[in-house]
């Protein structure tokens, strides 16, 4: 299914569920889910059910266990302290259990080639299942969120089906939270004509960032970054990892854009996943604004408590006697380098993601560190050339964060980011050059008149101004004018159809 | 209710909008080769009494605007690069949804060839792009690729590529960057189907056979035998032809089934493979082994024409008014487009030489003595192809090489290295040769001529001198315009 089968789908989808009363609305998305998912990943359909069961089981088991433990607390008010440590453990036991088996279907599918290869055994081509990430993020999240007595369990099994099977949400995320999530499948919004134009206007950004930026940039990179390391010197890498930065944020904000539209004409509203990233002031800034839901999401269930863990607790506890200020920097540092390994890790078991991964935990760890230090000299922060100055900075950071991420391996990363500095080689760029590596003045015009819009409406998101909202009350003829505009961007300037590989989202890989 | 009724109208009238914008997106960003092709035919389809369907070699090989010119026949050629029998049954099929031909001309060429397609993708567009969409459309599309296995060149099932067949915006979508005013307009079918093939090759050789295979099984016979009996249906005529190529003998015995076929069904064969005096294959050949560069369309389209006129109650429409003023202008247009194919090959004396064979081209022609002409025995052919005489149904059987080269004296001009005059009028089928050092003067129809060895006049006018060192020199009258045309030297 192509993007714009996805989108019709997701349409249609829409259109029914609208025809529908409210509360059997969620059944029809279930049923679309599940149909979208057989389409796609036949093969992966066994692993979403058993990541569903087990998930669903063991969240009741812990309902159970608590309601036994509260009835027993009520017969024996002198145990309660017993009962609610016995209680707390066996929840635990079931949490561990669920995660540790859907962690290790995870791992099985993303993991076990890399392993073959690396042991020198000829790798088994397994394919990834649709969204398995995704969905595993989101019923971990679940879980945990029980065992930690913030959510009650759902006992409804089909309606925790479509928590973890929501067919937009299965390529790329956003990773939704229970919560939120559950309230609003049990009774979906009524999409106003209105919301509907908003709904589409996003829809039809989004394909335009993947379809007309994100893929018009692609031969390029791959040009660059799929050649050996040396190859090419500064001048190619740079305009390689630039034009890696707009195919990398079009493509995935692109992709949840069209994501959370089809959900928001479906009467969902998904969470943001990303907030104009390259305005960002500092890398934690950037990882606040970027991938949003995965951030919250390592926030939430393996910074903190890792941070506020015994073995770190006590470590802070013992610095705390020297410094008071590394005390409590340094949890948060080692959190940072936990959180970005494990980003890193599950981007990819190779060399790159990881140095990738290590590269923005090394960063945040030593801003936490620092953060004492900048806080003596009385910078002018508030001056508009200073907080210029910072976001180019975060910006050349998070670029040469993408040199690991793109490379092929680390020590290609080493290679291109050592060429910044000692292999400048202007003169390999030319239009003959470009337009031989997939890069015609043409495309690259395109590309030119897609970043200067990308960063026009970026800068009116970052001042708050609600431009679908705008859009969608201007009087008819300048409204339809303006949709007409995007469909024939896209049909016209999009990179689609045979002559193309429409290439799959970055994030569905993962 | 009264807002839903407005959203509703909304949504329809931008509907609307958006589908005659891409309807008119879907017309500029095609790829014009399939107007150029066919695009005439859907102007005024009722119009044709001939419709010619088949592959590249008859793409190459009938000229409907020759038809026109000498028989006053209404014809269009709706064969296509890389058809196959398949395809041309249901570009019959379409066709006849708006033509209503009197006779249709099958090509039998590759009978046997086992898909239904080739692997060019691309040719299958040019065919199909520019029918509208419609259900017969979109069932030959779904029969042509319904084998799963099909690839075309680019290693795309067909079968993917069946929505970009129904609606083109989704193949060309990307030609933007090439777009010019010209995508913008109306195209010219200037050739009504038939198309130029200008080269020159040699050709492989070739025995002529009269075994005939026994297999008629496949899709080729199949379709065959389908796109007969459509035109039956609907009470058409329909003549089977077979192109001349130098054919190896598999491919004789292979395609011979059509002589059965053309019996079961009653109809006429024109097997110009065993009929292989129409043209001569050392100087008719575009490329070595199948298809006709113009002196060998001209030859074939000829013959076509007479067999028609001569067999079929097909009107001549020269004195119809209702017909011939466009078709006339047509002519003209397409006369210059000749001409421009001419001017092209300046430079290349055998190609220039073979274009000139043309029956609508008077023509003075002067060799000076010693030139290196009389050395190069292709140069001597092209020569007398100038003036060779076409064949027809009523020749066969007789020693047509006779009477076929009536350059009497050009032979022994070469054999003197004197120098050699010659002047072709088609007006007054009049053909005059001089050799020697002067020339006397020639009464044609377009005046009276004279060659002093330095140039050419015309009722005393003096036309452009000769240059010192050319091999030839020839002056072009153009009986369509009733002017002259060219005059070009050769070194």
């Amino acid at each position: 299914m192509t993007l714009f089968g996805l989108t019709v789908y997701g349409i249609l989808a829409a259109l029914i569920c609208r025809a529908l009363p409210q509360k059997y609305r969620w059944i029809l998305m279930l049923i679309a889910s599940y149909v979208f998912y057989s389409a796609r990943c036949l093969s992966g359909l066994p692993y979403i059910l058993v990541t569903t069961l087990t998930t669903y089981l063991a969240g009741l088991l812990m309902g159970r266990v608590r309601l036994r433990a509260a009835k027993e607390s009520t017969d024996r008010p002198d145990m309660k302290k017993d009962i609610r440590i016995k209680c707390k453990c066996q929840c635990r036991q079931i949490t561990a259990f669920a995660l540790i088996l859907n962690l290790c279907l995870l791992a099985f599918f993303k993991y076990t080639d890399s392993v073959l290869q690396l042991s020198g055994h000829s790798p088994l081509g397994l394919l990834l299942p649709l969204g398995i990430s995704f969905y595993t993020f989101q019923a971990m999240g679940y879980l945990l969120d029980i065992s930690g007595n913030k959510n009650q369990p759902e006992r409804n099994l089909a309606r925790f089906a479509l928590f973890i099977s929501f067919f937009p949400q299965l390529l790329q995320g956003p990773i939704g939270r229970y919560e939120p999530l559950s309230a609003q499948y049990r009774e979906p919004e009524n999409v106003t004509f209105q919301q509907a134009l908003q709904a589409l206007f996003l829809i039809l950004w989004g394909l335009i960032k993947k379809l007309v930026l994100a893929d018009r940039a692609l031969g390029f990179v791959s040009a660059v970054f799929d050649a050996p390391a040396a190859t090419y010197g500064a001048a190619m890498n740079i305009i390689g990892v630039l034009l890696y930065s707009l195919q990398q944020y079009c493509d995935f904000s692109g992709g949840i854009d069209l994501v959370i539209g089809i959900a928001e004409l479906m009467g969902i509203h998904l969470p943001q996943n990303f907030r104009q990233p390259y305005f960002s002031v500092s890398l934690a800034d950037f990882w606040r604004r970027w991938h949003i839901t995965l951030g919250a999401w390592m926030r939430d269930y393996v910074f903190y408590p890792f941070a506020l863990s015994k073995p770190i607790s006590a470590l802070a506890k013992l610095i705390r006697k020297k410094n008071t200020v590394l005390a409590r920097t340094i949890p948060a540092a080692l959190g940072n380098l936990l959180v970005f390994f494990l980003v890193g890790l599950w981007h990819g078991a190779t060399s790159n993601y990881i140095l990738w991964g290590l590269y923005n935990g090394i960063i945040l760890a030593f801003s936490s560190l620092m953060e004492s230090v900048y806080k003596k000299y009385e910078l002018p922060q508030r001056s508009a050339a200073f907080h210029l100055f910072r976001i180019v900075r975060t910006f050349a950071i998070v670029n040469i964060g993408w040199f690991f991420d793109r490379s092929l391996n680390g020590s290609d990363a080493f290679i291109r980011i050592r060429s910044l500095i000692t292999d400048w080689r202007p003169n390999e760029i030319s239009a003959a050059v470009l337009d031989s590596m997939q890069l015609p003045s043409h495309d690259l015009a395109v590309l030119l008149i897609g970043i200067i819009l990308l960063l026009f409406i970026s800068v009116l998101r970052e001042k708050s101004l609600n431009i679908r909202l705008t859009l969608s009350t201007f009087p008819f003829p300048i409204r339809w004018l303006l949709f007409l505009l995007m469909i024939l961007s896209i049909i016209i300037f999009g990179v689609w159809g045979t002559d193309y590989n429409e290439a799959a989202f970055l994030y569905y890989q993962f | 209710m009264k807002r839903v009724l407005i959203h509703l109208l909304d949504i329809i009238l931008f509907i609307c909008i958006l589908g005659l914008i891409l309807m008119q997106l879907s017309y500029v960003m095609l790829r014009k080769e399939t107007l150029v092709r066919f695009g005439g035919f859907f102007k005024n389809p009722k119009q044709y009494d001939v419709l010619i369907v088949g592959d590249s070699h008859t793409v190459n090989a009938i000229y409907p605007m020759e038809l026109w010119n000498s028989y006053g026949l209404t014809a269009y050629n709706l064969s296509g690069y890389g058809n196959t029998l398949p395809v041309t049954y249901w570009i019959t099929k379409l066709a006849l949804e708006q033509a209503e031909p009197k006779v249709v001309l099958i090509c039998t060429k590759d009978l046997g060839f086992t898909q239904k397609l080739t692997a060019s993708s691309g040719d299958l567009h040019t065919a199909f792009d520019c029918f509208p969409l419609s259900k017969t459309k979109a069932e030959a599309i779904w029969d042509l690729t319904d084998s799963p296995d099909a690839m075309d060149d680019y290693g795309y099932r067909f079968q993917d590529l069946r929505a970009e067949y129904l609606f083109p915006l989704l193949k060309y979508h990307s030609r933007w960057p090439e777009i010019n005013a010209g995508d913008f307009g109306e195209v010219d079918s200037l050739q009504k189907g038939g198309t130029m093939a200008v080269n020159l090759a040699v050709p492989d050789d070739y025995t002529i056979t009269e075994d005939i295979g026994s297999e008629d099984s496949g899709f080729g016979y199949q379709y065959l035998h389908k796109t007969i009996e459509l035109c039956q249906s609907r009470n058409i005529d329909v003549i089977l032809i077979n192109p001349p190529y130098p054919a190896p003998y598999e491919s004789q015995v292979r395609d011979g089934v059509a002589y059965y076929i053309a019996q079961e069904y009653g109809i006429p064969y024109l097997d110009f493979v065993y009929m292989d005096s129409i043209v001569d294959y050392n100087i008719d050949m575009f490329d070595s082994f199948s298809h006709l560069n113009p002196s060998g369309a001209r030859k074939v389209t000829d013959y076509l024409g007479k067999y028609l006129t001569d067999h079929y109650s097909l009107t001549n429409h020269k004195s119809d008014p209702a017909i011939a003023p466009e078709w006339d202008k047509d002519y003209t247009a397409y006369d210059q487009y000749k001409l421009s194919h001419i001017d092209l090959q300046q430079g290349n004396p055998n190609l220039l030489l073979m274009l000139l064979h043309d029956p609508t081209l008077s023509l003075l022609f002067y060799i000076p003595e010693h030139s290196d002409v009389y050395h190069d025995s292709l140069k001597m052919r092209l020569i007398q192809n100038l003036a060779r005489r076409h064949l027809f149904e009523e020749d066969e059987g007789s020693e047509w090489a006779d009477g076929l080269f009536p350059l009497e004296h050009l032979t022994a001009a070469a054999n003197t290295e004197s120098a050699y005059f010659l002047v072709i009028d088609r007006k007054d089928h009049q053909i005059v040769e001089q050799t020697g050092t002067s020339f006397a003067p020639v009464h044609s129809s377009f005046g009276t001529i004279r060659c002093n060895g330095n140039s050419f006049s015309i009722d005393d006018v003096q036309q452009m001198p000769f240059e010192a060192d050319a091999s030839f020199c020839l002056l072009l009258y153009d009986e369509t315009s009733q002017k002259i045309e060219r005059t070009i030297c050769v070194k």
